[in-house]
């Protein structure tokens, strides 16, 4: 057996997240006593952490040159030789997670490379084995958490995602992976409640603002979504997206002056933008400045005739006008050439074709209405058609 | 009794005009008059385990034109406003970076975060720390604490 060795202290960086650190650490340590394994596997981790599969494997090997049976060592050797093409590998990875010494590495880049080859199932038997041999790791619990979300298991999900955002609290990853389990099982406030916590201690962190903007909309909390708006826009004053998130956030608030304001600064910024466009209309046309939002809608229905909301908008725009159906119509199926499920296009053609007496097409439309996903939207559809007869 | 020569207190606290966080640093707008959007949100699609967006949908639901539909008046819908500018990305594409901050990837981030697996301080076989700088009872074992075995 080698003698003591000297990577406590490294190593203790390593797990600090300090790779750099710590490999230079390791570097200078195996200068003193190149046979040092501590420092030697390491070494090979924190390179491996850094995708610096070449530098790890020399290292790899002089460590199975003086202890040959070590498991995580060939495990991380098989998973470099996979990365580099050699599909045989996965085989001795395999067979390495299952040895009765087996530990958390052989167990994690088994999981690894099956997911990476889609053996679903494979990885996630791989991946409890880990998450047993090591309860504290959240790399783990996100790897099984996104396997659940894959699978539409969101609520196997918020339990390790849960889990994982305990063991890394400092990292914005699993809060927003928990946060859309939450919103995709219904239950967008606890989504929120769980970015707010993490925004307390990253409160710089776009994706985390960006997210409880999505969240506080979606629980109908648009005071939440203002005030995360509003910190993205301090924090990058020039990006016209959090204009765009401000103005709308403010309209669902019912703040409609200040959103029309908002939207039309974003406006200069991208004035092609056919999000901004549309809701700046639907901003002019709370107001009352029905006739300018005509022309903008006309204007960007003209340039992308195939968005589903500004042809919504721009059909209903000239059916208040007094349209017969018929130009309601042609910009509805337009955009319907583009997206042929498109639930509110086919409602809107539905009260236009009833408008132009076509009953038998608007009971079409409205049936295809109805199989939208979202259950108002199909309440509204199987109310039109009972009015239709 | 008041000295009458002080200045007259105002029986209520000077008018301030009620303005809500939201609204600080805008200039004054003219008072808006209209319906309450009464806006209603929806997930486009549900999540995938790589997504970076959650795909709302707002719909201003007032004040839509109703349509008359035999003895009823259905009122129309408004289309779907998105939470995101680059929310209708084509899959695959990223954002352009605009402004100052960094951009967000989250493959990128789920690469990074799965290869921290790698930064822990455990030991293997073969490895003795007890020659290390720091003494064993100060957290060091804590530090190199063994995988349970299999039986």
């Amino acid at each position: 057996m080698a003698g003591p060795s000297k990577a406590g202290p490294a190593l203790r960086l390593l797990r600090k997240g300090q790779v750099e650190r710590a490999a230079d650490m390791f570097k200078k340590l195996l200068q003193q006593d190149p046979g040092d394994v501590g420092c030697l596997v390491g070494l090979a981790r924190a390179q491996m952490a850094r995708k610096r599969y070449d530098e790890a494997q020399p290292l790899l090997r002089q460590v199975i040159a003086q202890v040959p049976d070590h498991g995580e060592a060939q495990s991380h050797l098989a998973f470099i030789d996979l990365q580099g093409g050699n599909a045989a590998a996965l085989d001795a990875l395999k067979r390495l997670s299952l040895s009765r010494k087996a530990g958390f590495f052989e167990f994690f880049n088994a999981g690894t490379a099956l997911l990476q080859r889609g053996d679903e199932q494979g990885a996630q038997v791989a991946l409890e084995r880990a998450k047993g041999a090591d309860q504290k790791n959240p790399q783990v619990r996100v790897e099984l958490g996104r396997l659940h979300i894959k699978r539409g298991d969101y609520r196997d999900a918020i339990t390790e995602l849960q889990k994982a955002v305990e063991l890394a609290p400092a990292d914005p990853l699993p809060v927003l992976l928990l946060s859309q389990s939450f919103a995709a099982i219904g239950d967008p406030g606890h989504g929120a409640d769980a970015v707010g916590k993490a925004l307390l201690t990253q409160p710089q962190s776009t994706p985390l603002h960006e997210r409880m903007v999505e969240l506080g909309l979606l629980a109908g909390w648009p005071q939440k979504a203002i005030k995360s708006a509003m910190a993205l826009r301090q924090i990058d004053r020039m990006n016209p997206n959090y204009a765009y998130m401000h103005g709308v956030s403010m309209l669902a608030s019912g703040l409609v002056a200040e959103a029309r304001h908002i939207l039309q600064d974003a406006l200069k910024k991208v004035p092609r933008s056919v999000a901004v466009r549309q809701a700046l209309a639907q901003a002019m046309q709370l107001m009352g400045e029905d006739a300018p939002a005509l022309v903008l809608l006309e204007e960007t229905n003209q340039a992308k005739p195939g968005d589903a909301g500004v042809a919504s908008d721009l059909a209903v725009a000239y059916l208040k006008s007094g349209d017969a159906g018929a130009r309601a119509q042609r910009v509805l199926k337009r955009a319907l050439e583009e997206h042929p499920a498109h639930p509110v296009l086919h409602f809107n053609l539905a009260l236009a074709q009833a408008r132009a007496g076509d009953r038998a097409g608007a009971r079409a439309s409205a049936a295809r209405a109805g199989q939208a996903p979202d259950p108002a939207l199909q309440e509204r559809a199987a109310a039109l058609l009972r009015s239709l007869g | 009794m008041a000295d009458p020569t002080e200045p007259k207190k105002p029986s209520f606290p000077p008018q301030v005009p009620a303005r809500t966080s939201s609204a600080d640093n805008l200039p004054a707008l003219p008072r808006y008059t209209g319906p309450d959007p009464r806006v209603r949100c929806g997930l486009l699609a549900l999540p995938g385990p790589s997504d970076q967006v959650l795909e709302v949908a707002a719909y201003v639901t007032a004040d839509a034109p109703a349509i008359s539909v035999g003895a009823d008046a259905v009122p129309a819908l408004r289309g779907p406003l998105r939470s995101r500018l680059d929310s209708t990305l084509p899959p695959g594409e990223k954002p352009l970076p605009v402004g100052g901050a960094t951009v967000f990837d989250m493959e990128l981030a789920l690469a990074r975060f799965h290869d921290r697996a790698y930064a822990v301080a455990r030991v293997g076989p073969g490895v003795d720390l007890t020659d290390s700088t720091e003494s064993t009872n100060t957290g060091l074992q804590k530090a190199a604490w063994k995988l349970p075995r299999p039986c």
